[in-house]
C-alpha cells in the first residue's frame, strides 16, 4: 500500500459571497517534493493558500494532512501539526527585533527548543545574526525574506508554503531565495511554492500545477511544463 | 517651588489614572481595531464589586483585589459574550456593539440595584493626606501615581519581554501572520481584554476612593477621559496614551488652578476645545504612529 501524500486537497471550493475564487481545486504534495503552483494574479492561487491554513473558510471539499482530515481546522492548530505559510508580500512584524521575530515563530515550542532551533537559523542565515537586535522594519527586502522563512522554520514544518518568496526582490537576491528553498528540501522539508517568476521555479521543483481562474489548467512534471517553451506566453500572457 | 510641587502631584495622579485607561482602551483598540465604549463601565462593575464586599463585611484588602479582579473577569466576558461572535466585523459594527452592550449595562444596574449612588466607604489611608514641609499631598494622589507608574512599568516587562507580550503586539501589525506562528488568536485577545480590564479595576479603585460611591453612570466622564488620552497619544504604542493622559492631567490641573472660581465649570469645555483644535492638526495623536492592520 502506498503511504498517504503529505498533502492533499480533494475538489476544494472557496467563495467570497457569490463569487467562486477557488472552483473545485485537486491537488497533491508528496513529502521531499518542491511543488509550484503558476497562475496568473487573480487565478485563485492566494485564496487556495489561505483556505489550506484555515486563515479563509473553505466551501467544499477536503484537505488531507499526512493522511489526516484536517478540512476546517484552526490554523494554529494545523501548524502545530507541521503545516505553515510565509505569506506574500512577507509580513515580519516591522516594530519587533529580528530575535524577537524569530521567537515569536518558536512560540509553540519549549523554550530550549526553541532557543536550538534559533540559534541553527543564525547559523544557516548569518546576516540575521548580525542584525539579531535591530527591529525588522528596518532590514532590506531580501533579508526581510529571509527572515520571514527562518521565522517559519522555526516551527519545524513538515510542509512550507510559501507565497510569492520572490516578489519584489532583486534579480541576485531572486537566486538566493531559490538556492535557499533547494537546500531546505535538500534537508528533509517539503515546500508548496506559489510564483510568478516561471522560469525559475520550475528549474527547481519536481511537479507543477497551473491554477486558472480558480481552476486546475495543467498538471506533470516540472520537466514536461519547461519543455513547453510556449507556455509562458499562452497561459500567462507573456513577460515577467 | 511648593506650589510647582503641588501642581505636579496634582497633574500627575490625574493623567495616571487617565493614562490606566487609555492603555486599556488602546490596547483593545490594536489588537481588536475598535474602540471598546463599554470599557469604562469596568469601572462601575469594580465599584458595585466593592460595594457588595464591603456589605458582606470583608476585609478591605480582599474588597480592593476582588473589585481589580472582577473588572478583570468582566471586560474578558465582554469579549466572550458580545465581540466574539462578531470577530471579523466591520469597525462600526463593533463600535455599535460596545455602545449596545455599555447601555445594557447600565439598565441593568439601575433595575437591578438602583440608580442612586451606592456608597463605598474605603479605608482612610487612600482618602487622607499628609504633610511635606508647607504642602499637603493626598495619600488617594501619591497612590495614583505609584499605581499608574508601577502598571506601567510592569506592563512594559511584558510587552518586551514575555512571549504572549510580543505576539500581542505581532497581533496588532498582523493578525493572520501571528496565527500562522502558531498563536492562539483567542489566548492573545483573551488576555488583552484582561489586561485592559485589570487597569481599568486599577484605575476604578482609585476614582471611587475620592468619590466614595458608585452610581451606573458613573463611568461616562473617566471614559471619555480616557478616549481622548488615548486619541491625543496615539494608540501605536504604549506611550502615546501615557502621554496623551499626562498631557490631559496638565491641562485639566492648569485650567482647575487659573480658572476663577464662578468659571470652574467651563473646565471640562476648554480642554476638550483644545483637544478639537489639536486634532484638527495632528489627527494621528502625538505619537503619529497609527497601526497599519489587517486582519
Amino acid at each position: 500500500m502506498r503511504s498517504a501524500p503529505l498533502l492533499q486537497l480533494d475538489d476544494i471550493v472557496v467563495r467570497y459571497g457569490a463569487i467562486a475564487a477557488v472552483k473545485g481545486v485537486s491537488c497533491r504534495v508528496e513529502a521531499g517534493e518542491i511543488i509550484v503552483l503558476l497562475g496568473a494574479n487573480g487565478a485563485g492561487k492566494s485564496s487556495l493558500l489561505r483556505a489550506i491554513l484555515g486563515l479563509t473558510p473553505i466551501d467544499a471539499g477536503r484537505v488531507q494532512f499526512q493522511g489526516r482530515d484536517v478540512t476546517g481546522w484552526r490554523t494554529e492548530a494545523l501548524v502545530k501539526l507541521g503545516l505553515t505559510l510565509t505569506p506574500e508580500g512577507r509580513n515580519v512584524f516591522q516594530s519587533l527585533t529580528v530575535t524577537e521575530n524569530l521567537r515569536l515563530g518558536g512560540a509553540t515550542m519549549p523554550r530550549e527548543q526553541s532557543a536550538e532551533t534559533m540559534e541553527r537559523m543564525f547559523q544557516q542565515f548569518p546576516i540575521l545574526r548580525e542584525r539579531s537586535d535591530q527591529l525588522a522594519g528596518t532590514l532590506s527586502g531580501g533579508e526581510q525574506q529571509m527572515l520571514a522563512i527562518a521565522r517559519s522554520l522555526m516551527s519545524s514544518p513538515k510542509l512550507l508554503v510559501l507565497d510569492e518568496p520572490s516578489l519584489g526582490l532583486a534579480p541576485v537576491i531572486i537566486e538566493e531565495v531559490f538556492a535557499l528553498i533547494s537546500r531546505l528540501r535538500d534537508a528533509g522539508t517539503t515546500i508548496l511554492l506559489v510564483e510568478q517568476n516561471v522560469a525559475q521555479s520550475l528549474t527547481i521543483a519536481d511537479r507543477a500545477y497551473l491554477l486558472e481562474l480558480g481552476s486546475i489548467a495543467r498538471e506533470g512534471t516540472a520537466a514536461s511544463f519547461r519543455a513547453d517553451l510556449n507556455l509562458h506566453e499562452i497561459y500567462l500572457g507573456g513577460g515577467d | 517651588m511648593e506650589y510647582f510641587l503641588q501642581f505636579g502631584v496634582n497633574a500627575l495622579s490625574l493623567g495616571g489614572v487617565y493614562a490606566m485607561l487609555a492603555i486599556g482602551i488602546a490596547l483593545i483598540y490594536s489588537v481588536m481595531g475598535f474602540l471598546n465604549i463599554a470599557h469604562g463601565d469596568l469601572l462601575t462593575l469594580c465599584g458595585y464589586a466593592m460595594f457588595f464586599c464591603i456589605g458582606f463585611g470583608l476585609p478591605w484588602p480582599l474588597v480592593i483585589i476582588i473589585g481589580i479582579l472582577v473588572a478583570g473577569l468582566a471586560s474578558v466576558l465582554m469579549e466572550q459574550v458580545a465581540f466574539k461572535p462578531l470577530r471579523s466585523a466591520s469597525f462600526d459594527t463593533l463600535l455599535l456593539t460596545s455602545f449596545a452592550l455599555s447601555a445594557a449595562i447600565h439598565v441593568v444596574l439601575q433595575i437591578s440595584i438602583s440608580a442612586r449612588p451606592k456608597p463605598v466607604p474605603l479605608p482612610s489611608f487612600l482618602t487622607g493626606s499628609y504633610n511635606i514641609g508647607d504642602i499637603v499631598i493626598g495619600t488617594g494622589q501619591t497612590l495614583s501615581i505609584i499605581v499608574a507608574v508601577t502598571s506601567m512599568l510592569g506592563l512594559t516587562y511584558f510587552l518586551r519581554r514575555t512571549t504572549m507580550g510580543l505576539a500581542m503586539q505581532a497581533a496588532a501589525q498582523d493578525f493572520d501572520t501571528t496565527r500562522l506562528m502558531g498563536i492562539q488568536a483567542n489566548r492573545v485577545i483573551s488576555t488583552a481584554f484582561f489586561i485592559a480590564g485589570i487597569l481599568a479595576g486599577l484605575a476604578g479603585v482609585l476614582i471611587i476612593a475620592q468619590r466614595g460611591s458608585v452610581d451606573p453612570l458613573m463611568a461616562m466622564n473617566p471614559l471619555i477621559k480616557g478616549l481622548i488620552a488615548a486619541i491625543i497619544g496615539g494608540t501605536g504604542s504604549l506611550y502615546g496614551p501615557v502621554l496623551g493622559g499626562i498631557i490631559l492631567g496638565v491641562l485639566e490641573t492648569i485650567f482647575q488652578t487659573v480658572l476663577p472660581g464662578e468659571a470652574l465649570l467651563f473646565r471640562d469645555p476648554l480642554v476638550l476645545s483644545l483637544l478639537v483644535i489639536f486634532l484638527l492638526l495632528a489627527p494621528n495623536g502625538i505619537t503619529g504612529t497609527r497601526v497599519e492592520r489587517s486582519r
